[in-house]
């Protein structure tokens, strides 16, 4: 259980975020919604521990962050921010392979590298130049090493994975690959996935659950049904929508 | 990658493990190499001889054991610690120009040694009657942890260092140190500014055992003990951030790696003077044969760092025997063409 403790945060004399207390299950694929500016990412770090004054406000499995070394937080959670920079000439495996935290032989390590792979179906990819890739595949590379991170530790540890627009840089085929391999792990291996996202539709159909911010605070959070009507998007992003009932069942949201 | 593997060379290159054996051997076979010339000529057999401590002719013995072996114990050790430190700063830097020198270790130790030779007479004088010979590479090598520490300090705010902030705190106080440096050259006599020309290009012919025996510590330390860093600085090479998420200590990794440069780059040029370009390069080297995994590029640059201070000494000493060149004139000379043409011929795997 990840949770945010009347979670509140300064920058520079700014209120950021504003006595958020939030729980994150795991096993639930959570999406957190809101304009920019709105302190999403804000949250997102709070949750991975990267903000000092976020570490005696955020608990993980009922002890706060500050308790973590980053050894064994790294067990816990792993995390994509919005963008990585690597500009060295690492094969893919290898970027891949740093994703291995536990000391494994040599051998499991390569085919652990490969199966991260295959879960993104890039295999064909592992002996190619990172700097080689293009700016979507280098993004699923860098999925490949985040889930690795959590991907082999034991099914009984409390697993997160902490996602900052995962899947801005990828076309559409992908980005519904990436999100059907998040709801498979969230249903199988009960990884809680929390994500920040700027597409309502991709949110609507995925999340389990969803939190909608606005300048630092929670406007609402629950279900899809609860969150995404045209009352709280008009009142947050200002904008005009039409909310249609998809036939699947999710619902479409369209600006007027 | 398979296509090439029929090239046994390409075999070897493409192995790591390899790679660095053999460049372990080449090293020795340079060294071995080294010990048999100067200006007095010495077969293998003497040379052998003499090392093993059963020399025909004293003289031989002397001239091996007191005056050659040092000179190649040093230059080994000189060149692995500038090299692995290279390498060890374009990880932290993030940026493969990045060399020792930008965290102001070279300039701290060359104002160190500036001020002895200008002002040792002066204002220094009960610190050099004191010391004798050990005044200058002592000042060198305090003026280098000074400045460096000087610098980590300015960088670092709330227990947090900003690795950004260092290169540009960096810049401004290598600037100042120039100004000192220069200032004090300015005012130096004639012999003393000879002094200081010679020490600014680098030599190895000090080289004795006492010499040695200060600066071994200092560089062993950092060789054996940098290429531990090698995974988190790997992973440090997609960001602070990232690398934290993987659970590595970045404030440990940071004055880990910051520390052992500047004790392995203070006391290298505390004994040899400043000899540029093998930081620069030793790394790049290594890169364009194994890739970026620090792993390999570590010990790698320890290893081609001594060879190519070795080689260029053995060139330094033996151009225009029976005078020298200073080492610093032959590693810029001969090395920056050869790392134009190894930029030029691995362009995509250097790739910046």
């Amino acid at each position: 259980m990840l949770r945010t403790h009347h979670l509140s945060i300064e920058l520079n004399h700014q209120c950021i975020l504003s006595d958020l207390d939030m729980t994150f299950a795991p096993g639930k694929l959570v999406v957190l919604l809101g304009p920019n500016g709105a302190g999403k990412t804000t949250l997102l770090k709070s949750l991975a521990g990267d903000l000092i004054e976020a570490l005696p406000q955020v608990s993980l499995a009922g002890d706060f962050l500050e308790t973590y070394t980053p050894e064994v937080l790294a067990t816990h959670r792993a995390v994509m921010p919005q963008s990585i920079q690597l500009d060295f000439p690492f094969l893919v495996s290898e970027v891949v392979e740093m994703g291995l935290i536990q000391q494994f032989s040599v051998s499991s390590r390569q085919s652990k590298v490969m199966e991260a792979l295959s879960w993104f179906d890039m295999t064909e990819l592992a002996h190619r130049n990172y700097l080689t890739l293009s700016g979507g595949e280098q993004q699923r590379v860098q999925l490949a090493r985040v889930f690795a991170q959590i991907g082999f530790q034991p099914e009984s540890a409390c697993r997160y994975l902490l996602l900052d627009e995962c899947t801005a840089h990828l076309d559409l085929a992908h980005q519904h690959q990436v999100f059907k391999l998040l709801k498979n792990w969230v249903a199988q291996r009960g990884v809680g996935v929390i994500m920040v996202l700027h597409d309502l539709n991709l949110a609507a159909q995925y999340a389990d659950d969803l939190v909608l911010m606005h300048q630092g605070k929670l406007v609402c959070q629950g279900s899809v049904q609860q969150v995404i009507t045209e009352q709280h998007i008009a009142q947050v992003y200002g904008i005009e929508v039409q909310i249609h009932q998809n036939s699947h069942g999710w619902p479409m949201v369209a600006p007027i | 990658m398979l296509t090439e593997s029929n090239n046994p060379l390409s075999t070897v290159l493409k192995n790591p493990p390899w790679l660095l054996f053999w460049l372990g051997v080449f090293l020795f076979v340079l060294a071995f190499y080294s010990l048999s010339i100067g200006a007095m000529s010495i077969t293998p057999y003497d040379l052998l001889a003499s090392l093993i401590g059963q020399a025909d002719q004293p003289q031989t013995a002397m001239i091996i054991t007191e005056i050659r072996l040092p000179r190649v114990v040093l230059a080994i050790l000189v060149g692995a610690g500038l090299g692995i430190s290279g390498a060890a700063m374009q990880g932290l830097f993030r940026n493969p120009l990045a060399d020792p020198g930008l965290v102001g270790v070279s300039s701290g130790a060359a104002l160190g040694a500036v001020m002895i030779i200008v002002l040792g007479a002066t204002w220094f004088h009960g610190w050099l009657s004191y010391l004798g010979a050990a005044a200058l590479p002592l000042a060198a090598f305090l003026g280098g942890l000074a400045v460096t520490s000087l610098i980590y300090r300015l960088a670092t705010r709330n227990g947090r260092t900003d690795v950004g902030l260092m290169l540009l705190a960096g810049v401004a106080l290598n600037a100042m140190s120039g100004a000192a440096i220069g200032l004090l050259s300015y005012f130096a006599s004639a012999e003393q500014l000879r002094s200081l020309t010679f020490w600014s290009l680098g030599s190895l012919a000090s080289a004795d055992w006492s010499s040695i025996s200060m600066v071994s510590v200092p560089i062993l330390l950092a060789v054996i003990w940098l290429p531990f860093s090698a995974r988190g600085l790997n992973a440090f090479l997609m960001g602070e951030a990232v690398s934290k998420h993987m659970g590595y200590n970045v404030k440990q990794l940071k004055w880990m790696v910051i520390g052992l440069t500047a004790l392995a780059v203070g006391a290298a040029v505390s004994v040899s003077g400043v000899i540029g370009f093998v930081g620069l390069v030793a790394p790049h080297i290594v890169r364009s044969l194994t890739g970026p995994d620090h792993r390999w590029v570590m010990p790698g640059s320890a290893l081609v760092g001594a060879l190519l201070v070795l080689g260029a000494d053995l060139i330094a000493r033996s151009l225009l025997a029976p005078s020298e060149i200073p080492i610093g004139i032959i590693m810029s000379a001969i090395g920056g063409p050869f790392f134009l043409w190894l930029l030029m011929q691995r362009r995509p795997r250097v790739g910046f």
